[in-house]
C-alpha cells in the first residue's frame, strides 16, 4: 500500500496545489476518483504530469475505453488533483467499493 | 543445504537464467545473482498463500477439497453461456496449453495478460512485421541501445547489465563503446543514466517517431519543437540511429497504454524498417509478467491467433476490442470467468473489475489476492519457478525451462494438474 497507493508529483505542481508530500489527495479523471498520499517524485522534473503506479488505487481511475485494441487507456489521461481530508482507503474497502453490489 | 545453480528467474520478461538459490530443508535460504525483485520473489514466495480450496456461496464462504472445487469450477464452466479463461502470464507454457485445450472444450474466449499490456504492440507487429533479434544479438554486438516509454531501472533492473549498455559483449567490451539513449515523459531513473535523454509530451510519442521517421530519411522539419523535444536534438539522434552500426530499440508500455496505442508502435516498427536502410536496427518489446511472451506463443501454435481468442463458435476468431477481455467485462456479457495466476480485480479499470465480479468467478494462484477473495471458487497453485518446473519464453522469443526448487505444500497442486482435474470433470458434466 504503501507503495502504490501514492501520487508522485512535481514538487513545482505540488506547491503550486498547496499539497504537502505525506497529505492526502484526490486524484479524478472522467472514470473515477481515488484518494492516495502525495510523495515528491524522485524522477523529475515533470510539471504537470502525475504519476500513479499501477495498481489498485490507480485502476479506479484509469480507462476501460480500449479503442477496438482491448487495451484499456492507463496512461495519458487528464486529471485534477487537489488536497484533500478524506482518507486513503485500505485495500479490502477499496475492493469493496469498486465492486460495489457484491459481496 | 544445496545449492542449485543455473536456475531460471520467474519474475520479469528479461527470465535472467544465472540465478543461484540454495535450499534448506524444503526453504530458500539464500538467492544469488537476482535482481532486488526477483530476490524477493524467491525470498517471500510464501508469503500469503492462499491455503486451501474454497467455494464461496450465499455471501460466505467455506474450505473445500480440491476434488470438490474442481467440480465445481467444471460445473460452472461447462454450464456457461459465455464463459472467458484469463491469465497466462505467469505460468508455464505447458498450463497454457492445457487451458486452451479448456476453452476449446467448453466454448469459451480465452484471453491473457497481453491485452492489458503489450496487445497493442502485437497489432503493430501484425500489420508491419518486426526487425528483431535475440537479447544476446544485442549484448554482443549493439552500440546503440534505445529504451523509449520504458523504466528498466524500476521494472527490469538487470536487464541493461545483463543484455544492454553495461553488459560485456564479444564486440562491445565495456559502457563507453555502447551509446545509451532514453525516451521518456519523466526523467526516469534510466534516463539519468542515458547519454542523451529526450522529455516527451504525455501522449505524443507518435509524434516524436514520426518526426525521426522523416529525419532518417532526409526530410527537414520547419519546426522549432516536436512534442516538447527540440528539433536540433531529433535531428541529432536521428544521425546517430543511421550511422550506428547496431542500434535497438526496447520499448515499454508507455507507447501502448497511452493515445495511439498501436499507431505509436506501428510508428516505432516503422523507424526501425526505415533504419534498415541504412544501418542494421532491431526492436524488442520489453515485456512484463515473465512468461507473457510464451502464453502468446502457445496461444498462436494452437489457434493461429496470440491473445483475445473467441471459440465460442467452435473455430478460432481474434478481434481485439470484441473479444478481449476488458471490452468483454465491461460490457458485462461474461457469465464466468476463470483466472489464472493473475489478478484483474485489482488491475483492470474499475468497470471491467466489475463485469467480472458479477460473473461466476474461478480463480487458481499461489497467493491471496482480490481475485482469489472474491472468486467463486479459489484453488491454490504452485508457484511456477519456484514449486513447479516449466517452460517459458523469454521476452526475445527464447524459450528456457523452469527449475523446481522446492516442493509446493502438502496438497497444492501445479496449475497443470488442476485445470487437467477441471477438465476431465467438465468432460463428465458434458457426458
Amino acid at each position: 500500500m504503501d507503495s502504490v497507493a501514492i501520487c508522485e508529483l512535481d514538487p513545482g505542481d505540488m506547491e503550486e496545489a498547496g499539497v504537502k508530500a505525506g497529505g492526502n489527495v484526490k486524484v479524478t479523471t472522467r472514470h473515477g476518483s481515488v484518494v492516495v498520499k502525495a510523495a515528491w517524485t524522485s524522477q523529475g522534473p515533470h510539471r504537470g504530469i502525475a504519476f500513479v503506479p499501477y495498481g489498485p488505487w490507480a485502476s479506479i481511475v484509469t480507462s476501460p475505453l480500449t479503442q477496438g485494441t482491448g487495451m484499456p487507456t492507463t496512461k495519458g489521461l487528464e486529471a485534477t488533483i487537489d488536497a484533500t481530508d478524506e482518507a486513503v482507503l485500505d485495500l479490502r474497502s477499496l475492493m469493496q467499493r469498486t465492486i460495489a453490489g457484491r459481496q | 543445504m544445496e545449492k542449485i545453480a543455473d536456475v531460471v528467474c520467474p519474475f520479469c520478461g528479461s527470465c535472467c537464467d544465472d540465478i543461484e538459490v540454495t535450499v534448506d530443508a524444503n526453504h530458500v535460504v539464500d538467492v544469488r545473482n537476482a535482481c532486488a525483485l526477483g530476490r524477493e520473489k524467491f525470498i517471500s514466495y510464501n508469503l500469503e498463500r492462499l491455503a486451501e480450496p474454497t467455494i464461496r456461496a450465499d455471501g460466505s464462504s467455506r474450505t473445500a477439497s480440491l476434488e470438490e472445487a474442481t467440480a465445481k469450477a467444471a460445473q460452472i464452466l461447462a454450464n456457461a453461456k459465455y464463459p472467458v479463461l484469463h491469465g497466462w502470464g505467469c505460468t508455464s507454457c505447458e498450463a497454457t496449453a492445457v487451458g486452451l485445450e479448456l476453452a476449446d472444450r467448453i466454448g469459451a474466449v480465452i484471453d491473457n495478460v497481453t491485452t492489458v499490456c503489450h496487445g497493442p504492440s502485437i497489432a503493430g507487429v501484425q500489420d508491419l512485421g518486426e526487425a528483431t533479434c535475440t537479447l544476446g544479438e544485442v549484448k554482443n554486438r549493439a552500440d546503440l541501445i534505445i529504451y523509449w516509454a520504458s523504466n528498466p531501472m524500476h521494472a527490469h533492473p538487470r536487464h541493461m547489465a545483463r543484455y544492454g549498455p553495461f553488459s560485456k559483449g564479444r564486440f562491445r567490451a565495456s559502457r563507453s563503446e555502447r551509446r545509451l539513449v532514453v525516451v521518456d515523459v519523466r526523467a526516469t531513473h534510466t534516463a539519468k543514466l542515458a547519454d542523451t535523454f529526450l522529455q516527451v509530451a504525455p501522449n505524443s510519442d507518435y509524434e516524436v517517431l514520426t518526426a525521426l521517421r522523416m529525419l532518417v530519411k532526409g526530410y527537414e522539419i520547419d519546426l522549432d519543437m516536436v512534442a516538447g523535444v527540440p528539433v536540433a536534438r531529433l535531428e541529432a539522434l536521428a544521425d546517430s540511429m543511421a550511422n550506428c552500426e547496431f542500434g535497438v530499440l526496447f520499448f515499454g508500455v508507455g507507447l501502448t497504454m497511452s493515445a495511439g496505442k498501436h499507431q505509436n508502435v506501428e510508428a516505432a516498427l516503422s523507424l526501425v524498417r526505415d533504419l534498415n536502410l541504412r544501418t542494421k536496427f532491431s526492436i524488442v518489446p520489453m515485456r512484463g509478467h515473465f512468461n507473457v511472451t510464451g502464453a502468446n506463443a502457445v496461444f498462436t501454435w494452437q489457434t493461429g491467433y496470440p491473445f483475445c481468442v473467441d471459440l465460442t463458435h467452435g473455430y478460432p476468431r481474434y478481434s481485439p476490442g470484441e473479444t478481449s477481455i476488458v471490452d468483454i467485462a465491461s460490457r458485462r456479457e461474461c457469465d464466468a470467468a476463470l483466472v489464472v495466476a493473475s489478478d484483474p480485480l485489482a488491475h483492470f479499470p474499475s468497470e471491467a473489475a466489475q463485469g467480472l465480479a458479477q460473473a461466476s468467478l474461478i480463480a487458481i494462484d499461489p497467493h491471496l489476492t482480490p481475485t482469489t477473495a472474491l472468486a467463486q471458487v479459489a484453488i491454490p497453485a504452485a508457484h511456477v519457478g519456484i514449486e513447479a518446473a516449466g517452460t517459458v519464453y523469454r521476452m526475445d522469443g527464447v524459450p528456457l525451462s523452469l527449475k523446481k526448487v522446492v516442493d509446493a505444500p502438502p496438497g497444492v497442486r501445479t496449475d497443470v494438474d488442476v485445470l487437467r482435474m477441471i477438465l476431465h470433470e467438465v468432460e463428465e458434466v458434458k457426458r
